[in-house]
């Protein structure tokens, strides 16, 4: 164990021990059967035989050490900032397996154009600084505006999203929607595209358009969800 | 307009002028307004915008003969403001028909944030202009004309929440729990028993906990049907109670475990101030 441990290998161990943690809080786990995984990068995931998140866990870059004395073997990651330690005593180890994983696939996400949506909703500022969103899902004879906003200057602004490299169908329907589409007196119409991308050949007849391009990927909108799916805010919809 | 008239003989341009001269006749001076309203005080009328304005931007504003409401959700439907200002919190008040206004409330603060405490107030809805006519009177008169925008259709229904706990306390008390709260955290959960209400905000090191018994001077009611505990984001009810602090001395929370709260202000002449704020449910 202690050659995985040092040769940053992945290390898998279904043990009986208890878990201390000191730290920001503090927690202690009895004795019990559970699944712990330490990886190669430092990090340590105690799980016991139920719930899909681990019970204790310390995350990458911590210095993990292992102990064997009298039958028990201390395991012990310590995260040096902020300074908080999880320590395992381990009684007896049902399994105990350690893996060189080869694996350098690149992750590809699938977004759809509703959470480029709810990731403009959630970050209004991924536009620009300034803008406001004053509705999504804007009805107007020909259809629906994704959303619309003002920015710092009280220009109207109407967005569109796109998922796939914005091209001519996508200029189109903005031209259309604007028709019915008007800023407050003295203040700019502003149609603006939101996409990963521009399609091959739509550069010129974009420009042209006066409608602008602002770029967001799908990696990008997915970020601002996790940020905001992890701060479990409830929206009024649930009570109304 | 300027090609229309080269293809007109003398006579239809006479005519055409002759028209455009009654209209603008008309449009300074509406024979029977659908709005007018009148306050002494014009810094209540800030106020009131000012609680608005925290959290929305354009708002559909209806007045009817009875007085004024408006009830609209933030853009990210997180949090509601509702509120409801009868014909008696005005010192005169006319209004013929319902009228729907919407206007950009941000844009109304920014006219109305110089009001002196000597200054009487005039709103007037000019129908046929689509504008609102704000007139400040001081020592000096200042006048301002916005346009209003187009009302939206939707209609926002009130949420349906099971209140298990009230909490009266005073706006000021509040206020300086919250800010204490918002220097150290993001979110602040409030719990509540027969006995007190204890307010907790944890940040990253430092952690506050705020204790108000009954007996409290702060803590003018405590009602509790069934203890409750719910967290909710400080930004959001951080910009509601600064908002309506300024506006009222007394405000109201109502909550149940992880549900919305109401955070209702008590208003002058029966007026009404009141706000809906979505929980946060944390995973324990």
């Amino acid at each position: 164990m202690v050659i995985g441990l040092e040769a940053r290998r992945l290390l898998v161990m279904v043990v009986s021990c208890t878990v201390e943690y000191s730290g920001r809080t503090g927690s202690h786990l009895g004795e019990g059967e559970r699944l712990v995984i330490v990886k190669g990068d430092g990090c340590i995931l105690v799980h016991r035989g139920r719930d899909y998140q681990p019970v204790n866990w310390q995350p990458s870059g911590c210095i993990i050490q292992a102990q064997a004395s009298n039958g028990t073997l201390v395991l012990k990651a310590v995260r040096p900032s902020p300074l908080e330690s999880l320590t395992l005593v381990v009684k007896d180890v049902q399994f105990l397996g350690t893996f060189l994983l080869q694996d350098d696939a690149e992750f590809i996400l699938h977004a759809s154009e509703e959470e480029m949506q709810r990731a403009i909703i959630l970050q209004p500022d991924v536009i620009e600084p300034g803008f406001k969103i004053l509705d999504f899902e804007k009805k107007v004879p020909p259809g629906f505006v994704d959303v619309y906003g003002v920015d710092s200057e009280g220009n109207t602004v109407v967005i569109e999203i796109k998922k796939d490299p914005a091209g001519f169908p996508v200029i189109k329907q903005l031209l259309e929607y604007l028709k019915y589409l008007q800023a407050p007196p003295g203040k700019k119409l502003r149609p603006m595209i939101v996409a990963p991308s521009i399609a091959k050949g739509a550069q010129s007849a974009l420009a042209k358009s006066g409608i602008e391009f602002k770029q967001l990927t799908l990696q990008k909108a997915v970020e601002i969800l996790q940020k905001y799916a992890r701060s479990d805010q409830q929206a009024l919809k649930s009570w109304l | 307009m300027y090609q229309l008239r080269s293809h007109m003989a003398g006579e239809q341009l006479e005519l055409l002028e002759s028209s455009i001269a009654e209209t603008s006749a008309k449009k300074e001076k509406p024979a029977n307004p659908m709005f007018k309203a009148t306050m002494n005080d014009a810094r209540l009328f800030r106020n009131l915008i000012g609680a608005i304005s925290s959290l929305i931007e354009e708002a559909d504003f209806n007045a009817s003969p009875d007085g004024i409401k408006l009830r609209s959700m933030d853009p990210s439907h997180i949090a509601m403001v509702d509120f409801e200002w009868p014909k008696t919190a005005f010192d005169t008040y006319e209004c013929t028909a319902p009228t729907k206004l919407r206007l950009s409330v941000s844009n109304l603060l920014k006219l109305l944030k110089r009001t002196k405490s000597d200054e009487s107030i005039e709103v007037v809805y000019d129908d046929a202009n689509k504008k609102l006519n704000i007139t400040l009177k001081g020592s000096i008169v200042r006048k301002f004309i916005t346009p209003t925008l187009e009302p939206s259709t939707e209609e926002v229904p009130t949420p349906k929440v099971p209140f298990n706990a009230r909490v009266k306390i005073t706006a000021a008390s509040l206020r300086d729990i919250i800010d204490d709260a918002q220097s150290i955290s993001d979110n602040v959960k409030f719990e509540v028993n027969q006995e007190k209400f204890i307010v907790r905000a944890a940040g990253e090191l430092t952690s506050a906990l705020i204790e108000l018994d009954k007996g409290s001077d702060a803590i003018l009611e405590l009602d509790v049907k069934e203890p409750a505990k719910a967290t909710y984001n400080l930004n959001y009810l951080g910009e509601i109670i600064r908002a309506g602090s300024g506006a009222s001395e007394v405000a109201s929370l109502e909550f149940s475990t992880n549900m919305p709260i109401k955070v209702e202000f008590e208003m002058p002449q029966q007026g009404r101030l009141l706000y809906y704020l979505a929980p946060r449910i944390e995973a324990e």
